[in-house]
């Protein structure tokens, strides 16, 4: 032991009590973040995986001297082949749907695997309050998991434009069929606007809704969150015969009613005529959708100081 | 005002009580040692001043309502619950930034010198060392940490006789002065009967004993007697009884020493003995090997 220590220990309460260091809400937020990011690090790991399957994909397929860049797509049983710009559409989705995948697992067992372990008795034991944690894990799906996306997403495109030029100019062809049309800063521009109204603001509830369960349940929270809305749809279903559960979870899901997507064609695409802030911002669902989260991460915060260890 | 006073704190769990109402006050500067048989309440009175678990009755530690001021208690408060609750996935060099982090009176190169004197890496995580060394780990962080009150549950559960001594001795020397005070709750208490300066047991949800080691000391007395003294002695009144080697020892609560010293060798009994003796014969486990003796 050093003699400062000892020198420390020989102070009087009151002295001790001023010779602490002072310590932030915002430190203890970060470090709280920081501690997610050590534990889960498949948050950036699989994203990343998939961006790197993504490029590795491309790499044969220039190796194979593929160069025509096209995608099918089905639309309303006709079969199309569009080009290039369909290609990078391909890559932003296999990247947001990983990190999706990844974000629910996560949100599902942030508050659920620290009781089963009793590691929530050692956090516990460190002067950071219920909120500060609850929230420190709700940042990873609503801020790090959409700027993951956002960064491989960008860095994807980048890597396959370069990889696609180069070899376009090998094989003696215009460099300038890798670009896609719409270009890519713009594609990038609607990406950030779908993240952040889709996976952001509308999901909201959908995270904090788990975060919650998984604050809750004493096992399986992955069942708790998925059975008990759809039982609650099957017994509306069968006693009512109507089917707003579904609808509703269908919409939350699609994002339909948020005026954020086109789902017109099946699937959720982006669309430029799409990105109308004003129509997405007068939506009642989002604004009623960020309430309920908002509830649902207060929950959170009380099951976590109430729940005893699994 | 005590580090800790609770008046009628109680707790229950659906029908079942855990805490019937108990009363305690316990200064700055203690060591209590926190006895009692499995389900008799320990780990819900430790929860109940930790602010883990809400509870009726009257309860303030260092003067703050432990559940609903939990977050400024645990500023000054310290606590290892068990044996190895430390993430299992955390590398050393992790948990020291993390607490150094997020503790302001967590001294960094103090707890890097307790590690210094182990065998533990700084790049391993928790889930590479062995229970003792979690054990040691959680114990350097924690001793790092200049909290006021520590909170010590079934610290060393499941760890060989070397880490435990270690672990007390460690706490002992390294940490413990006048100002802070410990609670802890163990079933290996013949190692922590010379680190305690209080002990109570906890039976049934009840305090059922408590004394500091002094009152103790004075107050519990061992006597050895050959079988011609036996009836003599047992005319003291002694509150338990057993064999060894063909000679009885009888244990008795508040008796004469200098009349016993006539009837055999007379010596302190450890708490084991007395636990045994008071709760055993609450709990009617050691009944058979207590009879013959008058109450």
């Amino acid at each position: 032991m050093s003699t400062q220590s000892n020198a420390a220990n020989e102070l009087p309460l009151e002295a001790r009590a001023t010779a602490q260091t002072f310590i932030s809400p915002g430190r203890r937020f970060y470090w709280s973040v920081r501690r997610e990011l050590w534990e889960n690090r498949s948050i950036y790991l699989a994203p990343a995986a998939a961006a790197g399957f993504v490029i590795l994909g491309v790499l044969i397929s220039v190796a194979r001297g593929a160069l025509h860049l096209s995608i099918t797509v089905t639309t309303n049983g006709m079969t199309e082949q569009r080009g290039v710009a369909a290609f990078y559409d391909a890559t932003m989705a296999a990247i947001m749907l990983v990190a999706l995948i990844v974000s629910a697992f996560y949100c599902l067992s942030a508050l659920h695997g620290e009781r089963r372990d009793r590691s929530v008795l050692f956090w516990k034991s460190l002067p950071v309050s219920d909120l500060t944690t609850v929230l420190a894990k709700a940042v990873i799906p609503l801020i790090v998991f959409p700027a993951v996306m956002m960064v491989l997403i960008v860095a994807t495109h980048v890597a396959s434009l370069v990889i696609f030029a180069a070899a376009l100019l090998a094989h003696g062809k215009s460099a300038s069929m890798a670009w896609p049309s719409p270009g890519l800063p713009q594609m990038w521009g609607m990406t950030l606007y779908h993240i952040v109204a889709i996976h952001v603001l509308w999901y909201a509830p959908l995270y904090c809704y788990m975060l919650m369960v998984s604050a809750w349940a004493k096992r399986a929270p992955f069942l708790w969150a998925v059975l008990p809305p759809v039982a609650a749809g099957i017994v509306e279903k069968i006693a009512f015969g109507s089917s707003h559960i579904f609808l509703l979870l269908r919409d939350r899901l699609s994002g339909e009613s948020s005026g954020a997507v086109t789902t017109a064609t099946g699937g959720m695409k982006l669309d430029s005529t799409q990105i109308a802030p004003l129509h997405f911002l007068a939506s009642p669902g989002l604004w009623l959708g960020l309430v309920a989260a908002v509830i649902f991460l207060a929950a959170a915060v009380r099951l976590r100081r109430e729940q005893a260890p699994v | 005002m005590a580090l800790i006073e609770a008046h009628g704190l109680r707790k229950r769990y659906g029908a079942t009580v855990a805490l019937g109402g108990i009363d305690l006050s316990i200064e700055e500067g203690r060591i209590l040692g926190l006895i009692g048989p499995n389900g008799a309440g320990k780990t819900t009175a430790l929860n109940a001043i930790l602010g883990l678990a809400p509870f009726e009755g009257e309860l303030r530690v260092l003067g703050l309502d432990p559940w609903t001021e939990r977050d400024a208690l645990m500023r000054e408060v310290c606590f290892i619950a068990d044996v190895a609750i430390l993430p299992r996935w955390i590398k050393v060099s992790q948990a020291l930034d993390y607490v150094a982090g997020v503790h302001p009176r967590f001294d960094r190169a103090k707890a890097e010198g307790f590690l210094a004197k182990t065998s533990i890496k700084r790049t391993s995580r928790v889930k590479e060392l062995s229970k003792g060394m979690v054990a040691q780990l959680h114990l350097a962080l924690v001793m790092a940490i200049d909290a006021r009150l520590l909170v010590l549950d079934e610290p060393t559960l499941g760890l060989d006789l070397l880490y435990r001594k270690q672990f007390y001795d460690s706490l002992l020397n390294d940490y413990f002065d006048h100002t802070r005070t410990i609670v802890v709750t163990t079933h290996q208490v013949e190692e922590l009967q010379n680190i305690l300066t209080d002990v109570m047991f906890l039976n049934g949800g009840r305090i059922v004993l408590s004394h500091s080691m002094e009152e103790f000391e004075a107050r519990y007395v061992e006597a050895l007697v050959g079988p011609e003294q036996l009836a003599a002695a047992r005319a003291l009144k002694p509150i338990y009884e057993r064999e060894v080697f063909g000679r009885s020892v009888l244990l008795f609560d508040g008796a004469d020493r200098k009349q016993l010293a006539a009837l055999g060798e007379v010596r302190t009994p450890s708490i084991a003995d007395v636990f045994v003796a008071v709760i055993g014969g609450e709990n009617g486990i050691y009944g058979a090997s207590a009879k013959g003796v008058n109450r």
